[in-house]
């Protein structure tokens, strides 16, 4: 206990911010052209479930469960891993969710109600995850480094927040919930430590998600 | 590598490529008690810095400090199977340079299986590229009495020149002592430097009367002394001892303690590894002037 307190949180941090951020420009070089083609089958999978809510909620959930898996094995443990040995265990935590969404989406029985405000921030969450690169410009980063959705984790977890949302009732909505709420405050926590202000985008994300199945109706 | 593990292992005269190899009294250079190893005085150390992951470009930046380490007479670079990538990092410094004998290669054992001990140091082994380590330490004491165990029978086989022990910040300071009493080590590593100065108490005067080498961590703690200390006027006596800079006064400070610990400083830049090489060169700080430089730099 007494060698316990004489840790500090940035006692905990095994890279530099330097490399951290360079991991994001590495990616998407690495994956290119999936930094396009990812958010552009988001936007796609979007437009269809503001036209077609129960169909257009699979395709959604078909593309963030595919990309998750992506996302898990190509940055989280590939990527990831060797500058941080703690991510080994959140990349499995990917293919997990990758299966959940997809269970949800297969046996839900239809969409939620599309006008709820449960429904309405996970497709809020679901813009997010699309304009997220744009956080990039706006901390004075280089955009070849801005996270992208399919390709980064963050936008990609806010994708999921936004699908789990979207599936009907909220108790399945806390199931779907848990893992990208998880990785996204283990992100944010991480961010607190190099840089401050870069902390608030993944907390954020969480808080919506959380507040808007918590204050839903038991069958929205 | 090859040249400096022989030597070491058998408690030969390692660097003796070094013009000024065998002379104990040179401040830029270290003996090891136990063994009569001989090292340069500043090291390098390679938490957070040196883990770059895969990235071609800071690998790339990480060998070019590597390279200045080496030319600068080279010596002790420290590593872990904690510090992420770091230990794959020298690898590749080290493959890019053709494998310099000058090197002495220092890692340490961290884990809670003492059963998983063997296949760690043998990974480390593989991501540093070496046959052998010359030293390898029980990092923060984890398991510590198994792990001693392991290190000893491997030094026993000749596959290993030093075993050592490792703390930091100050912490387990009584069991450090306990373990340096009750055990045979070489080397025991731990937290010193103007401002971390606990170690003085106890540890630092009982390791020069046992004969253990000692390593000083986190030299500028973690890079907040020399931050702190920018554009702070420095004492007078620094220009008689040629330290031009803050980096170079808390090198010296460090180096000067009568237990003549090895510092090793961890760095991203090869103006900084240049700088803190320079730090062994010329006088160290007498008592008097240490006395002074503490006192200074407490009324900062
Ligand atoms: N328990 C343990 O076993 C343990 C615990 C702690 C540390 N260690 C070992 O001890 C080594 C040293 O400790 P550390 O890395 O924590 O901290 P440190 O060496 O005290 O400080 C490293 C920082 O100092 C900066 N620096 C280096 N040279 C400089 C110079 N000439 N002028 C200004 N800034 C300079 C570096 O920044 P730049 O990159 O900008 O130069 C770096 O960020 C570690 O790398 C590790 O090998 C072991």
């Amino acid at each position: 206990m007494e060698t316990w307190l004489t840790y500090e949180p940035a006692d905990f941090l095994l890279f530099s911010e330097r490399v951290y951020w360079r991991l994001f420009a590495l990616e998407n070089a690495a994956r290119w052209p999936l930094p396009v083609l990812a958010p552009l089958a988001l936007l796609a999978a979007l437009l269809w479930h503001l036209r077609r809510p129960a169909w257009g909620l699979r395709a959604l959930a078909g593309v963030v469960a595919l990309v998750l898996l992506s996302v898990g094995w190509h940055f989280v443990w590939q990527r990831y891993t060797p500058v941080n040995w703690a991510a080994a265990y959140a990349a499995p935590l990917y293919a997990v969710q990758a299966g959940l969404i997809a269970w949800s989406a297969l046996t839900a029985p239809r969409a939620g109600r599309p006008g709820s405000w449960r429904a309405v921030t996970g497709r809020g969450l679901i813009a997010a995850a699309l304009i997220y690169p744009l956080l990039a410009p706006v901390a004075v980063r280089d955009i070849a480094g801005a996270e992208v959705f399919g390709v980064a984790p963050d936008p990609t977890l806010a994708a999921a927040l936004g699908v789990a949302l979207l599936v009907p009732g909220a108790w399945r909505g806390w199931i779907l919930l848990g893992i990208p709420a998880v990785l996204l405050i283990a992100s944010g926590l991480t961010r607190a430590l190099l840089a401050g202000a870069a902390a608030l985008p993944p907390l954020l994300l969480v808080a919506a998600a959380v507040a808007a199945n918590a204050l839903a109706p038991r069958h929205s | 590598m090859d040249l400096t593990r022989r030597a070491a292992i058998a408690g030969g005269l390692a660097f003796s490529a070094l013009p000024s190899a065998g002379r104990a009294d040179d401040s830029t250079l270290r003996r090891v008690p136990s063994t009569g190893a001989m090292m340069p005085a500043v090291g390098l150390g390679s938490w957070i810095t040196f883990n770059v992951g895969t990235d071609p470009v800071l690998l790339d930046s990480c060998a070019e400090v590597i390279a200045a380490f080496v030319e600068e007479g080279g010596g002790m670079i420290d590593s872990s199977p904690m510090y992420g990538s770091s230990q794959n990092t020298i690898g590749y410094g080290l493959d890019k340079l053709n494998r310099p004998g000058d090197v002495f290669a220092t890692d340490k054992v961290w884990t809670d299986s003492v059963a998983n001990g063997p296949d760690q140091i043998a990974e480390s082994r593989a991501e540093w590229g070496v046959d052998s380590f010359d030293l390898l330490q029980v990092h923060n004491l984890v398991s510590w009495r198994g792990h001693l165990e392991t290190l000893f029978a491997m030094k026993d086989d000749g596959r290993l020149a030093h075993v050592g022990i490792t703390t930091s910040h100050g912490r387990r300071h009584a069991l450090t002592e306990r373990i340096m009493r009750e055990h045979p080590i070489d080397f025991v590593q731990l937290t010193y430097n103007l401002a971390d100065r606990a170690a003085e108490a106890r540890l630092l005067p009982f390791a020069r009367e046992k004969g253990i080498a000692v390593i000083a961590n986190r030299p500028y703690r973690r890079g907040a002394l020399p931050r702190r200390l920018r554009g702070a006027p420095l004492p007078g006596l620094a220009a008689e001892i040629g330290a031009r800079s803050w980096p170079q006064l808390l090198l010296k400070f460090i180096l000067s303690h009568p237990a003549r610990p090895i510092a090793i400083p961890a760095t991203t830049r090869v103006g900084h590894v240049r700088e803190n090489k320079s730090a062994a060169r010329g006088p160290l700080p007498d008592a008097a002037m240490r006395r002074e430089i503490i006192a200074h730099f407490e009324n900062l």
